[in-house]
């Protein structure tokens, strides 16, 4: 048994780490419990292979031999979860390969049914769908946002500065009280010839925001746009991720314990329903670590996974499950782009993903779904890192992939295809879940997450309707021949949210809005799981922000309990005070 | 979906097996003369052989494909199989139109010898990172696989100028072996 801590956190990634940030600055002992190993940003090099679907080298056991099962619903059998994505395990998590795309949500992703109600009517709500208001606004988070933005360094235009419009930005961005800490990334030739397309049709183009330094920041060096950047780490240390950012501080203050290699294997609890601490597992010992509070802040999958997995005398159903809210709702993206060709050289394979231009207009409800038949919407860009691995499977129909005719047109087609990413929002479904599969294991025993998750006709008419307009924007782009990707079935796709939603009611949500859950009131659980809604927008910073206002609300309560325990009083005898 | 989406020690049960014994030469035969047929030699450049795709494949197989033997063992044999069938001779035997035309309904699912319908997308995704991965693993032999279609390789970075459209691009191809350091560039 491990010394009693403060804080349990259960993994160190981008969340994890932002809690272990906020708590040891203010003096409160963490103990971070994470799966994966050690590793620096730097220990990934350039090397598409690596990290590429078949090897996944950085998922190590975590998320290799953890993999979730899929099934579309409830009548089929599950089947290996459809992994086009994949993410990494260590210390750092995937913030030390992610893509860096870092927007803030929409005033009106907060508000979904409200807004959806009073502007459409209840007629609109999609059969089998259950959007909710998120239980805090979009103001309540604007400082951690601004907290966030600069702890990290995101690069970007400000489109909305305390409510005055300003050109070049995203004119759908809630009012911020500062501009990012640095300016957008650098344009690039791609990114150019899509603004100008977009303009030309009516839109208002602006450099995609970015964790990624655009100039050298705190001690840190600018990104020098290679194109080896989601799912690889940064060679120089430019992107964000927590091990370049905000855990070398948390660990400076000596009160952070990290221990690589330890997976929380379920949160025990007392009669009282409170949590007492994690048991977790290293090499073949089962350990237990006491704690005061207990933060969840694993991938959405592992949220839940321990939950269920947590039972207890006042969880029987696994913890914080009482109202059988946990793993409901879940939300997997679509990313189903548009190609063409074009007769230019685009050169997309230098520069980070995150390095490009996009459009919001489409999105959320910036714009009027009037007979449309569908609500939300996407995001359309252009973005860099086209390498050769991934792109070589970029064919259009009709078009050999193998043989001479495959080799001819990848040497001469290879420079030419103009990608226009979509990024569509899923909305939440009673019928898309998780829970615990009930036959297939992990190598320890332990039943693995099954994803029950379809897309239903809204996300059908929303996607179609984004790549009509992503068709056209290639065509205004000059590209000859235009194809589009098919619907896919992408039960994992890294913007995985949903499972243990935030709510005021106890009956249909897990958590509130600090993520603490309803059931037990030392456990709280960070990450996207707790969305209740997706967004068309890439969901890392909002975990982050998110991830701030419930640490800073531990940190206070903290304070508060120990204020309360400083009361002079009559809890010590004069006795006692003799002995020491 | 297919098999090369799993974990590498995720089969069925979810639970590791031991090494299967390597491909026999008769079966490297076979994976050959798929790839040959998938990725061949011609005016354009070398084929998926010169470049090292077998190569870096049964490197693969030595370490994260190990899970994937067995499947392309089942497979191989089909493809035997169905030229045996169709021609009275081993597919490594078969002649250029033959071996295309079993391909061919290898590519579309239809062919009833190779139980495993989604293999030629496993085959097809291993060929793609035999011709486009770093040379370290055992493919992209001097890098032609990159030559062929003008990628640069492991880069430090790009200028803007290069960014820009139809900029061309002059830098001598780079390999991680070149970068020095195991993480690429170390620049602390």
């Amino acid at each position: 048994m491990q010394r009693m801590a403060d804080v349990c956190i259960v993994g160190l990634g981008a969340v994890g780490a932002m809690a272990a940030r906020v708590l040891t600055a203010v003096g409160l002992d963490v103990v971070a419990l994470e799966a994966g190993p050690t590793r620096t940003g730097r220990d990934y090099p350039m090397d598409e292979l690596l990290s590429s679907t078949g090897w996944n080298a950085w998922g190590d056991r975590k998320f290799n031999q953890e993999t979730p099962r899929w099934r579309p619903n409830a009548e089929h059998a599950g089947q290996p979860a459809p992994l086009s994505q994949r993410m990494s395990n260590g210390v750092g998590g995937t913030s030390s390969a992610y893509g860096a795309v870092s927007f803030r949500f929409h005033p009106d992703d907060f508000r979904a049914r409200s807004n959806t109600l009073s502007r459409y009517g209840s007629i609109a709500l999609p059969a089998g769908s259950d959007i909710r208001d998120w239980p805090l606004a979009y103001d309540d988070l604007e400082p951690y946002y601004d907290l966030a933005e600069e702890l990290l360094g995101v690069s970007g235009q400000a489109g909305n500065l305390r409510g005055t419009l300003l050109p070049g930005g995203n004119p759908f961005e809630g009012a911020r009280s500062r501009p990012y800490p640095l300016p957008p990334l650098r344009p690039s030739g791609p990114g150019d010839l899509f603004a100008a397309a977009a303009r030309e049709s009516g839109y208002r183009p602006f450099p995609i925001p970015a964790a990624i330094l655009s100039e050298p920041y705190e001690g840190r060096a600018a990104c020098t746009y290679c194109s080896f950047c989601t799912r690889s780490g940064c060679h120089v240390g430019a992107k964000a991720s927590v091990l370049e950012t905000i855990l070398p501080e948390a660990l400076a203050t000596g009160r952070l314990t990290v221990r690589p290699d330890c997976r929380a294997l379920s949160i025990r609890t007392a009669d009282t329903g409170e949590a007492t601490g994690v048991e977790y597992l290293e090499s073949n010992r089962i350990g237990f670590q006491a704690a005061s509070v207990v933060i969840l802040a694993a991938y959405t999958f592992e949220n839940v996974r321990l939950l269920l997995l947590s039972r207890g005398s006042r969880c029987p159903n696994g913890l914080g499950n009482n109202a059988g809210q946990v793993g409901r709702y879940f939300m997997a993206r679509q990313h189903r782009p548009a190609w063409g060709l074009v007769a230019r050289s685009l050169n997309c394979f230098t520069g980070p993903s995150a390095q490009g231009q996009t459009i919001d207009d489409l999105n959320a409800d910036n714009f009027d779904h009037g007979g449309l038949g569908f609500l939300r919407g996407g995001r359309l860009s252009v973005v860099n890192q086209f390498t050769p691995i991934a792109s070589s499977s970029i064919v259009p129909p009709g078009q050999p992939r193998w043989g001479r005719a495959y080799k001819q047109f990848l040497a001469h087609s290879y420079n030419r295809i103009l990608t226009l990413t979509v990024s569509a929002e899923t909305l939440p479904y009673e019928a898309n879940f998780l829970d615990l599969d009930p036959d297939v294991r992990d190598p320890v025993g332990m039943p693995v997450v099954r994803i029950t998750f379809d897309n239903y006709e809204n996300e059908h008419r929303t996607l179609k309707f984004l790549q009509e307009r992503a068709v056209r924007l290639l065509r205004t782009m000059g590209a000859e021949h235009i194809w589009r990707a098919r619907p896919s079935l992408e039960a994992v796709s890294i913007h995985d949210v949903g499972g243990t939603r935030m709510g005021t009611d106890p009956v249909h949500s897990v958590v509130d809005s600090f993520g603490r859950l309803h059931d037990s009131s030392n456990v709280f659980v960070l990450g996207g799981s707790i969305f209740p809604t997706q967004s068309g927008l890439n969901p890392t910073l909002t975990m982050q922000a998110l991830a701030l206002r419930s640490a800073i609300h531990v940190a206070r309560a903290s304070y508060e309990d120990t204020r309360l325990k400083l009361r002079p009083g009559p809890s010590v005898t004069r006795e006692e005070r003799c002995k020491t | 979906m297919t098999r090369g989406r799993q974990g590498p020690m995720d089969d069925e049960h979810g639970m590791s097996s031991l090494a299967p014994t390597p491909l026999s030469p008769e079966e490297v035969e076979i994976l050959s003369t798929l790839m040959d047929g998938m990725f061949p030699a011609d005016d354009l450049g070398p084929g998926a052989l010169e470049i090292g795709v077998v190569d870096y494949l049964l490197k693969a197989f030595a370490g994260p494909y190990a899970h994937l033997i067995t499947v392309y063992r089942d497979s191989l044999a089909g493809l035997d199989a169905a030229a045996h069938r169709a021609h009275g001779r081993r597919f490594a035997e078969v002649t250029i139109e033959q071996r295309d035309a079993i391909i061919d309904r290898l590519s579309r699912g239809e062919l009833e010898e190779v139980r495993d319908r989604k293999f030629f997308d496993l085959a097809w995704q291993h060929l793609r990172e035999g011709l486009f991965g770093d040379p370290i693993h055992g493919g992209n032999r001097q890098m032609l696989g990159w030559r062929l279609i003008g990628f640069p390789g492991a880069q430090f970075g790009y200028t803007a100028e290069e960014q820009q459209l139809d900029a061309v691009i002059a830098r001598e191809l780079r390999s991680v072996a070149d970068l020095g350091a195991p993480g690429g560039v170390d620049t602390r």
